[in-house]
């Protein structure tokens, strides 16, 4: 896999980091997954892609302060670095490129 | 620390702790309390528990795992060379432990790696023919009245038509086993070489179409294309022809001259069809008209080669056509029924489950072997375990000390792991010498009956596997003592109070316990099946099989001096009777043949056994007569045969008391015959099988075996008569013979073989189970010094100590032999249902077992704590 390549599921989690700007953390993403898209996800699979994501450097990740409702456990906060950013827009761009290829007629004849 | 939430289940989280990232570790947590309390308000909580548990489980997954940041990743060789150094250190440090460890372990890899080489041999069965995935040997389930037979061959002719009736095989090729020849190789005027070779088979001249053999003369397009050819093994044709060229070179054999076109490598030993010599002189001559009833008599091997991707459902697909156009015909005279039956060739040797096969691989076997093989293996991590806990005392300040210093539990756990792997490998060593040792230089092939071949550096495959064996064995044994040591208190252990738990003591007579049991029940079922081996080879068969010396007629020539030869041979007083038989009770006595019978309905057919006998086979077999009498002696009428039927024959038609003048015949025979007498049922197979129905048929012919009964006095000196008249009347044919009892029991040789086995793998877990006893009341006594001397202060006896220091191993012992019971009760009738004829089970022999494992148990405590027991106390107490 290049490093110019996003999943799917990595893209995914990607825009929700971004969505979410200060509230980025893995119950979150998952939370917002399954609300909006209506698909099971697992706790560890949002993880395992953060990790993979910061790992690529399209994400960065802090530790934040204890709250009371986690058993007093501490968040790790994700942001998106300027490289994802520029990853997310060019995948964007490209879906949009291809989609106007794509003729109308077609479409609604379909 | 952090606050616990009341409502989880604290155990998850520590599973969770156990395999993730510290670093990840407070996050992951904190994601899951969150989710767990929003399930909690959404489903309630039972489910929110179930969920948070897959949850959980879910993060035990590659993704997470790799992120564990192992102290030996951030400088492996340093580290490993360092967990080397204190592996060594610790194993010279206790030299005694270490040999104990290295013995229990060793043994344990040793079983593991004959395994290993038994399992590649038999799994690798008829591979090595380069199209054994599209070979199938062709069966059949023949069904007709009295007769349900399911064979491994099918009938000659219905290979011949299978070609043109299914053009989509490619090749097909019908194999005969011959019975042992005569070989004649003639040199020059007078001198000529004969033996006797049993390995023949006869085939299409398309066999090495289907079968591949590396030749080392001739050419396998070619060789089997000249009339009377015959391919032989570079041993037959060394024995025969030395450094000669074989090639062109003629054998006589029967009465016929075979010339030698093709010598092929000797066959492996993995092969379920075995031969030395291929003769080849029948092509399939097509558009034959070929009566139906041919296609009911599967007398020969038929192997297919099919296209790559065929299904043999088509096969059975296409059959009924083929059946209606040959089978039919004679179906309606028997009210037949057939059915191919297909087999892939790789199958043959562990699936097959066919009569009249060749020698087969009994699978159960192999499963009994590896079970024991992996329990032995299971016993030796347990003694690793045990020992290495139990010392954990001595150990517990090095690990405090290292814990100080500032090494964190994993890596304290990888010490402990490393140097398991590292004994482990040790052990490797001394297991590969043992099996060397073994396989080369003790007759352990013969015991197991396969010939195994160890050869380290020609079998790459064995020696990972055997390494990988003993890296699970290093790595399981290390599991346990890695985690109880690493986890030990700190402070306890510095101070050297360090004391074994209860829970790790309960653990460590779990362990024990198993152990005995596994020793306990193999012990016992080996001791079952010997009883039943004896059971078998003892029991009255009905006909009286001592003394009886067989051999082969081997053609007609010699058939005709028969009659001239037992006149010689009754000469001798020590000779009690002779006569001939065409089949020889055993394993593969007669096939089943077609017979009318009379019956309160007409005459009717069935299936039938049948020996063809000459004069006096029932005097000379000891068989009973229960109605009727035995053949009128001397040859029989052309136009009436007569017919002794067993009991089980007499009952299943109908005949009662009466069976004395019903009338027979056979198949397709106008020669009318009766039934002259009855016997009682003897077991002319093994005692697998149940008494069927059997037919013995007085015939002028005296082809096949010449039974000659002695009366035991002066064996050798009458057998050196018998052969001086063999020389007489059969000139030039060797002198080959065999007793009829021993040929009987070789049926049970299998048995004994896996009896043996057993027997061996039984001391071996046993003396596994017993080295980890002298280790721990080793031990155990010099744990208990003091009280020793406190107790002998008191007045307590030698004797006494010894009692005390081995009571709870002997409880231990005790309670295992209980545990057994059920399951080798189990493994025993399971296994019984082999057989038809069983011995009783004698549950004494459990109490006989627990004893001696007990006296043994004691003997082993009683030599290690001797010592301590019989030291003075003023000794072992001064010190205070």
């Amino acid at each position: 896999m290049g490093k110019e390549y996003l999943g799917e599921f990595e893209e995914l989690v990607l825009i929700l980091v971004a969505a979410l700007q200060e509230d980025a953390y893995g119950a979150a993403i998952a939370e917002e997954i399954e609300r909006r898209l209506k698909r099971d996800v697992t706790l560890s699979a949002v993880h395992v892609t953060l990790y993979r994501l910061e790992d690529k450097g399209h994400v960065k990740s802090k530790v934040g302060g204890a709250t009371k409702e986690r058993g007093g456990r501490r968040k790790r906060l994700f942001t998106v670095t300027s490289a994802g950013m520029a990853m997310l827009k060019a995948m964007k761009e490209t879906r949009l490129d291809l989609w106007s290829m794509v003729p109308q007629l077609k479409m609604i004849a379909s | 620390m952090k606050e616990k939430d009341p409502t989880t289940s604290a155990w998850l989280f520590r599973l969770l702790s156990w395999f993730c990232p510290e670093h990840l570790l407070e996050e992951i947590e904190g994601d899951l309390i969150h989710q767990f309390d929003k399930d909690a308000k959404r489903f309630g909580m039972t489910k929110a528990k179930w969920r948070l548990a897959w949850s959980i489980l879910r993060f035990f997954r590659p993704g997470i795992l790799l992120r564990n940041r192992f102290s030996v990743d951030s400088n492996p060789y340093y580290m490993l060379r360092y967990h080397l150094k204190f592996a060594t250190r610790a194993f010279l440090k206790d030299k005694f432990f270490s040999t104990l460890n290295i013995l229990g372990l060793a043994l344990g890899i040793a079983v593991g790696v004959i395994l290993l080489l038994i399992l590649q041999s038999d799994l690798s069965y008829d591979k090595h023919y380069a199209l054994h995935e599209r070979i199938y040997r062709v069966g059949c389930h023949q069904q007709q009245t009295g007769l349900d037979i399911r064979w491994a061959r099918s009938a000659m002719d219905l290979g011949m038509v299978l070609k043109t009736e299914m053009p989509e095989i490619e090749e097909v090729v019908r194999i005969n086993r011959d019975g042992p020849r005569i070989l004649v190789k003639h040199e020059g005027r007078e001198g000529l070489k004969a033996f006797y070779e049993e390995g023949i088979i006869d085939a299409d001249t398309t066999y090495f179409n289907v079968f591949d053999h590396p030749f080392i003369y001739g050419n396998p397009k070619t060789c089997l294309q000249t009339a009377n050819a015959v391919v032989v093994t570079e041993t037959i044709a060394h024995k025969y022809f030395g450094s000669e060229d074989p090639l062109g070179q003629s054998l006589v054999i029967g009465s016929d001259v075979w010339i030698v076109t093709g010598v092929i490598r000797d066959l492996p030993e993995n092969t379920h069809l075995k031969f030395d010599l291929l003769m080849s002189n029948r092509s399939f001559v097509e558009g034959e008209k070929i009566a139906s009833e041919n296609f009911w008599n599967p007398g020969s091997y038929l192997y297919i080669v099919v296209p790559k991707g065929y299904e043999p459902q088509t096969f059975q697909a296409k059959f009924p056509a083929l059946f209606d156009k040959y089978f039919k015909a004679f179906s309606v005279e028997v009210d037949g029924r057939y059915s191919p039956i297909l087999e892939p060739l790789a199958d043959i040797h562990f699936h097959s489950d066919l009569d009249q096969d060749e020698p087969q691989g009994n699978i159960a076997y192999l499963y009994g072997f590896g079970a024991t093989g992996i329990l032995i293996m299971i016993m030796a991590c347990i003694n690793y375990m045990n020992l290495s806990t139990a010392k954990s005392t001595r150990r517990a300040t090095e690990l405090a000390i290292k814990k100080l210093v500032g090494s964190n539990k994993q890596a304290l756990a990888i010490s402990i792991l490393v140097e398991s792997v590292f004994l482990s490998l040790i052990s490797l060593l001394l297991a590969l010498v043992v099996v060397y040792g073994l396989l080369n230089f003790t007759s352990f092939d013969r015991l197991i009956g396969k010939n195994l071949f160890f050869d380290p550096f020609q079998n790459p495959g064995l020696m990972v596997a055997s390494l990988a064996v003993a890296l699970c064995i290093g790595l399981l044994s290390g599991l346990y003592p890695a985690i109880f040591l690493s986890t030990s208190p700190l402070l306890t252990a510095l101070k050297g109070k360090f004391k074994t738990s209860p829970s790790n003591r309960l653990f460590r007579k779990v362990l024990i316990t198993t152990q005995f049991s596994i020793s306990i029940l193999v012990i016992v079922c080996t001791w079952f099946m010997g009883d039943q081996i004896e059971f078998i080879s003892n029991k009255a068969l009905g006909f009286n099989k001592d003394n009886i010396l067989v051999l082969p007629i081997p053609d007609s020539a010699v058939e005709r001096n028969i009659p001239a030869l037992k006149n010689a041979l009754l000469q001798n007083p020590h000779i009690a009777g002779v006569t001939t038989g065409g089949t020889v009770v055993g394993a593969n006595v007669g096939g089943a043949m077609n017979f009318w019978a009379e019956t309160s309905s007409g005459m009717k057919q069935s299936g039938y056994t049948v020996i063809f006998v000459g004069d006096d086979y029932v005097k000379t077999m000891g068989l009973k007569i229960l109605e009727g009498h035995d053949f009128r002696a001397g040859p029989v009428a052309d136009d009436e045969t007569p017919y002794i039927v067993n009991e089980t024959a007499a009952k299943r038609l109908g005949w009662g008391a009466h069976a004395v003048g019903k009338a027979m015949k056979f198949f397709h025979g106008d020669i009318p015959g009766h039934v002259v007498g009855v016997v009682e049922d003897f077991n002319f197979k093994s005692l697998r099988h149940a008494v069927e129905p059997l037919l013995i048929i007085r015939t002028n012919s005296e082809s096949g075996y010449l039974h000659i009964k002695l009366n035991g006095d002066e064996l050798s000196q009458t057998i050196s008569d018998i052969e001086a008249k063999w020389a007489q009347h059969a000139p030039g044919h060797p002198f080959n013979f065999f007793f009829l009892d021993q040929r009987f029991n070789e049926q049970y040789n299998d048995d004994l073989r896996q009896h043996k086995l057993l027997s061996i793998l039984s001391g071996i877990s046993l003396f596994i189970s017993l080295l980890g006893l002298i280790g721990l009341s080793a031990f155990a006594a010099t744990q208990r010094v003091k009280e020793i001397g406190i107790r002998k202060v008191l007045g307590a006896n030698i004797p006494d100590i010894l009692f005390l220091l081995s009571k709870d191993i002997l409880l231990l012992v005790v309670f295992s032999a209980v545990l057994v019971i059920p399951v080798s009760w189990w493994v025993m009738t399971q296994w019984m249902e082999n057989f038809v004829y069983k011995t009783q089970l004698d549950y004494s022999l459990y109490i006989a077992v627990t004893v001696m494992a007990l006296i043994l148990v004691f003997l082993t405590i009683g030599l290690q704590s001797f010592k301590s027991a019989r030291a003075n106390p003023v000794d072992s107490l001064k010190y205070e």
